[in-house]
């Protein structure tokens, strides 16, 4: 994928893996594997900075004899998938023009 | 490796970064580590999949700020002996001037470099400006000169407008390679920070 869409879209993706439930950063790298490949590093950094957004918050859950974190969207957060949608709505459009009587290829 | 072994060559290689910061991106990984392990992955493998050492540590220095890194290393971290102060003190006309000129030269340096970027758009803006006025001038010269003077400075402002067009092109070019200079300069500031190995390339 384009280097610049990538990033764009990546925060968005992480939004979505916590949009029904709260999750933790395994899980979400788990989770997002099939649409997107995302380092450990790159995850952090995303939610560092969501965090500091106010889209989403963090809690410590004992798991196990351990402390795991669990990152859960906030209300700003669901607003920015709603924009997200919209936002790609007219994209979509524009993908149907764009392979408009192509046949798969 | 074992993943207590990881921890700390990676705490090793991290030690002058600010602990705040590492720590936090530490229990970070170690949460991962530990939740795939609990997948079914062997600690090697789970180890494995996260990346080396370097890797990581690279990672996590391009990551935290310059200023933190900087603030932190000129914190003193213990106090200082006696003789310590008399000789920082009475060493000071060398370190200190030495640190200065460093200093001054870097800034000079980069001063330089952003000053030609300056001329640059001070150039296009000058081009920008003077050509559609020269040929508004042009205009008011066919009807107040001669048609001759009035087209001639029509024709010479069109060319400031084109040379403004180029210009702003190149601008923008100069400026985007110097932000990508600094950036490296940065990253290659605090990479200066790692403890020991050689260094890598960052997988961003």
């Amino acid at each position: 994928m384009d280097v610049q869409l990538k990033r764009g879209i990546l925060d968005v993706c992480v939004l979505s893996a916590i949009k029904t439930e709260e999750s933790y950063g395994y899980k979400i790298i788990k989770d997002l594997k099939p649409y997107v490949e995302l380092s450990e590093s790159t995850l952090y950094t995303i939610l560092k900075r969501l965090e500091e957004s106010n889209l989403l918050t963090v809690r410590s859950v004992e798991h196990s004899g351990r402390l795991r974190k669990y990152y859960k969207i906030t209300k700003t957060g669901l607003g920015r998938l709603k924009e997200f949608k919209n936002e790609w709505r007219d994209v979509m459009k524009i993908y149907e023009y764009v392979s408009r009587g192509d046949n798969n290829d | 490796m074992t993943k207590q072994d990881f921890i700390t060559a990676l705490r090793g290689k991290l030690k002058k970064f600010p602990n705040k910061e590492v720590e936090d991106r530490i229990s970070f990984y170690c949460e991962i580590i530990d939740d795939s392990i609990e997948e079914g992955l062997t600690e090697e493998q789970a180890l494995l999949k996260l990346g080396s050492v370097d890797d990581i540590a690279n990672q996590i220095a391009s990551q935290i700020p310059l200023r933190k890194i900087v603030k932190h290393n000129v914190k003193p971290t213990r106090k200082l002996k006696v003789w310590e102060t008399i000789l920082l003190i009475v060493g000071s006309p060398i370190w200190l001037s030495l640190l200065i000129s460093l200093f001054a030269v870097v800034f000079s340096v980069f001063a330089s470099l952003w000053s030609v970027d300056i001329s640059f758009w001070a150039i296009t803006i000058a081009f920008v400006v003077c050509g559609p006025l020269a040929v508004i001038l042009g205009f008011i010269f066919i009807f107040v000169k001669s048609g001759a003077e009035g087209f001639a400075m029509i024709g010479a402002g069109l060319v400031l407008l084109g040379l403004g067009i180029l210009f702003v092109f190149l601008s923008k070019l100069i400026t985007a390679l110097l932000v990508k200079l600094t950036k490296l300069l940065i990253l290659a500031v605090k990479k200066a920070f790692l403890i020991g190995g050689k260094n890598n390339e960052i997988n961003n």
